[in-house]
């Protein structure tokens, strides 16, 4: 039986950018899928000819940008009512929920730019940016700058790793657990110079 | 008084970002060193290498061994530079999605194990294309 990685792969190999367009958008839409890799492996297809690098780091950029910005507006029009019909009516009036929109409001670019190097938190961040009502400047312009990295990063990675991407998974890995790191620690420092900024005015 | 409690305040967060500041370390060197050997095998660019390894010239006999099941002949055609005709008629396929079909789809058809259908196909490559250097 093929993985789902493997499936989506013959996919790409198939239905070539149209693939790439469909699980790069569903996967920053709702759809847990395996973009990365997938990212990755059309560089490393790239690197074998049988696709061009400028159109799959553009194809990729697009489907990307597009999914993120789909779901911020899917959410910003539905506002808080996103999260009622699936049943979660309770967590929109728990405390959690109002420190959370708090945190968001007050770090939006920070959170915005590094979700999208982690899956599964990207789609996260771009409901809960549209539902709480991050203003549409900030978040189109950190998505476009947030997922032109993305992109750079995981496409020309595979680009240059050539036949070699399947062996060193790992190394991409790693990049997201530095990336990450270097976000929670821009956090802190963020949330930090916001504490005294607001002590020393208080 | 006032002042040393607000700096108390500031304490978990200090430490969070020192223990923060530790992880960055951590993982920057752990993925530099995979960086710095990948760079000296030649995949990834750096001072004085900008370029990457490989070109888009057809793969050669020494790749055969990454093929993998995934693979649609589509793709095997063309990056090894095969004739179109070539897998389809050495493996007697007669299905219409061809070349748009996977080994591992070619091999659940023809009832046969997967890895078995690759090693044949990677044979067949070999026989076809010659190793590099060789004339």
């Amino acid at each position: 039986m093929l993985s789902l990685l493997g499936y989506l792969l013959s996919f790409l190999l198939v239905y070539k950018y149209v693939a790439l367009f469909a699980i790069s958008f569903l996967a920053v839409l709702i759809l847990p899928l395996p973009a990365s890799g997938i990212l990755v492996a059309s560089g490393a297809l790239a690197s074998q000819g049988y696709f061009q690098i400028t159109a799959v780091l553009l194809t990729a950029f697009v489907a990307k940008v597009g999914g993120s910005t789909l779901g911020y507006f899917i959410a910003c029009y539905l506002g808080e009512n996103f999260f009622h019909k699936p049943g979660l009516r309770h967590f929109v009036r728990s405390r959690l929920f109002r420190k959370l929109k708090m945190y968001i409001l007050s770090f939006p670019r920070t959170i915005i730019f590094f979700s999208r190097f982690i899956a599964e938190v990207g789609p996260v961040t771009n409901v809960l940016s549209g539902v709480m009502n991050v203003p549409r400047r900030v978040f189109v312009t950190t998505v476009l700058f947030g997922e032109l990295v993305y992109v750079l990063m995981y496409g020309l990675t595979g680009y240059f790793l050539g036949a070699e991407w399947e062996n060193n998974l790992l190394f991409i890995a790693k990049a997201v657990m530095l990336m990450v790191s270097l976000g929670v620690s821009i956090n802190i420092i963020e949330w930090i110079w916001r504490r005294k900024h607001l002590s020393y005015h208080s | 008084m006032k002042h040393v409690k607000q700096n108390q305040n500031f304490i978990p967060l200090y430490v969070a970002l020192v223990v923060a500041l530790l992880w960055v370390v951590a993982s920057a060197h752990i993925f530099f060193s995979h960086y710095e050997m990948l760079y000296q095998r030649g995949y990834l660019p750096g001072p004085g290498n900008w370029r990457p390894a490989h070109t888009t010239d057809p793969l050669t006999n020494t790749d055969v061994e990454q093929l993998k099941p995934w693979a649609t002949f589509a793709f095997v055609n063309k990056v090894y530079a095969l004739p179109p005709r070539y897998l389809e008629n050495a493996l007697l396929i007669s299905d219409i999605s061809y070349p748009d079909i996977t080994i591992e789809e070619l091999a659940k058809m023809q009832a046969i194990p997967a890895p078995v259908l690759l090693h044949t196909v990677q044979e067949l490559i070999r026989a076809r294309i010659l190793p590099p250097g060789t004339s």
